[in-house]
This record gives C-alpha cells, sequence and structure tokens, in this order.
C-alpha cells in the first residue's frame, strides 16, 4: 500500500503551483491535484502499482500535466466553454441541504425507540456527544480507553441507521 | 455511572451493529465518528479524504451518516436532553 497521506502531504501544494504556473485557474489547479491522487488511487488499486516509479516526484507531475492537457482539450470541445460541473449544476435542482432536512414525527418516533434500544452505557456517550462533549472528554468522564469510546458511539450511530433504514425499506438485511 | 470497560454485548444490538448493515454504510459511520468532534489529527483527515475520493459510494454513505446526525441533533434541540 502506498502512503498516499505521505505524498498527499508532500506534493499537493507543490502539484497545484506547478498547474498554475502552467495556466491553470485556482479551483481548476485544486480539482487537477485531487485527480491525480485518485488516479494513483485507482493505479494501485488494480495492482499496476506496487511502489512508485523511481523518481515518484516526476511520476505525479507527468500524470498531473497529462490530466491537465485533456482538461483543456475537453474546454475545447465543450460547446458552453465552461466547467462541466459549473454548467450541470445550472441544470440541477438545487439539492437540500442536510440542515434544511425537516424532522417528522414519524423520523423522531423510530429514532427515539431505536435509541431504547440502546444499552446505558453506548447510549450516555451518544447523548454527551449530543451535548457537544469531545471524545477526549467522554473517555475522561466515563473512564474509558478512547478507542473504545469511538467505538460504541460508532454502533449507536449504525444501530440508529440500520432502524431508519429497516423502516423506510421494510428490508431487514444488508441495509444502507 | 460505571467505570467497567462495556463489552459491546448484546443480542439484538450486537446483531444490528455487526451484520445488518452495509459494510460500505459502517465504515462510513466510523469515519464520520472520528471526524465528528473536530479532533481528528490531519493524518486522519487526509486519509478520509483519499477514503472519500476512492468510490462514489463512499461519498453517498458519508452523507447518509452527516444527514443522520443532523436530524438527531434537531431532535435533540427540541427534547433538551431526553432522559
Amino acid at each position: 500500500m502506498l502512503n498516499f497521506v505521505g505524498l498527499f502531504k508532500n506534493y499537493s501544494a507543490e502539484l497545484q503551483r506547478f498547474l498554475r504556473r502552467r495556466g491553470a485557474a485556482q479551483d481548476v489547479a485544486a480539482d487537477l491535484t485531487q485527480e491525480t491522487f485518485l488516479r494513483l488511487m485507482v493505479a494501485e488499486r488494480k495492482n499496476k502499482l506496487t511502489t512508485l516509479p523511481q523518481n515518484q516526484k516526476a511520476y505525479l507531475f507527468r500524470v498531473a500535466a497529462n490530466l491537465q492537457i485533456d482538461w483543456a482539450r475537453s474546454q475545447k470541445l465543450n460547446p458552453l466553454g465552461g466547467d462541466p460541473a459549473v454548467i450541470s449544476e445550472a441544470f440541477a435542482d438545487p439539492a437540500p441541504l442536510a440542515d434544511e432536512i425537516l424532522i417528522t414525527t414519524e423520523l423522531m418516533l423510530i429514532l427515539e425507540q431505536a435509541l431504547a434500544e440502546v444499552p446505558d452505557i453506548p447510549r450516555q456517550i451518544y447523548l454527551m456527544r449530543l451535548d457537544g462533549k469531545t471524545f477526549a472528554e467522554i473517555a475522561q468522564v466515563l473512564q474509558m480507553p478512547l478507542q473504545t469510546v469511538y467505538s460504541q458511539m460508532s454502533r449507536v450511530m449504525m444501530h440508529l441507521q440500520y432502524r431508519l433504514c429497516a423502516a423506510e425499506t421494510g428490508q431487514g438485511e444488508r441495509c444502507q | 455511572m460505571t467505570s467497567e470497560p462495556y463489552d459491546g454485548k448484546g443480542s439484538q444490538w450486537d446483531f444490528d451493529a455487526e451484520q445488518a448493515l452495509d459494510p460500505v454504510m459502517r465504515k462510513a459511520i466510523e469515519w464520520f465518528t472520528l471526524l465528528s468532534d473536530g479532533q481528528a489529527s490531519d493524518e486522519a483527515v487526509l486519509a478520509h479524504q483519499c477514503w472519500l475520493m476512492a468510490a462514489p459510494e463512499h461519498a453517498q454513505a458519508y452523507n447518509k451518516a452527516q444527514t443522520l446526525w443532523s436530524g438527531v441533533r434537531q431532535i435533540h434541540a427540541l427534547q433538551k436532553t431526553p432522559k
């Protein structure tokens, strides 16, 4: 497994500057940099790469440069001339923001019932999180290892998500 | 309040968390949990970015986790700490 975190830390800023010097706008440079790392991950997943070629940096920059050429070409072919993402946004309905979701009584009941099934300790953790405590603070109060607090919080969320999904779809297993 | 580490054993509860949810959704919830209190390391944040970019289903599942959390926060705000 390549160390993506290390590579990203070491090279993302430099890659963006490189692309900007080659004429890319700030946002395009940022997108192409992300795309470069994405390509790298896909290539690794397909087992084409177990280690980066000898000169890691040159490899990254070559991928980024190729992506920029492709991008410039796609701009010329695009009759509206703009960023494809911007164009599709103009036609799409605005998606509702997560924060604007209205809680229905039904949803509230499902979640309340689901929470009632959660054992005491994980429920305490969950309620403390809702009150804005950090995981470190919760670990301190409950005298628990931090890892346990994380995993118990995750399990509460999984349980709630499962109950929600099962209520929505009427299906029991492999709920999303 | 107890100081015993909680072992997570319990029939229905155990089954739900371990078996019933799709593995990508479980992973998304684990990521969401790790990042939700704003205390995660830079490394964790970057690793999360890599995970999000690795497949479209990852981002979809992560959105669901965020939606769930904002939902329960709204409920919590409405009810003021259910006991």
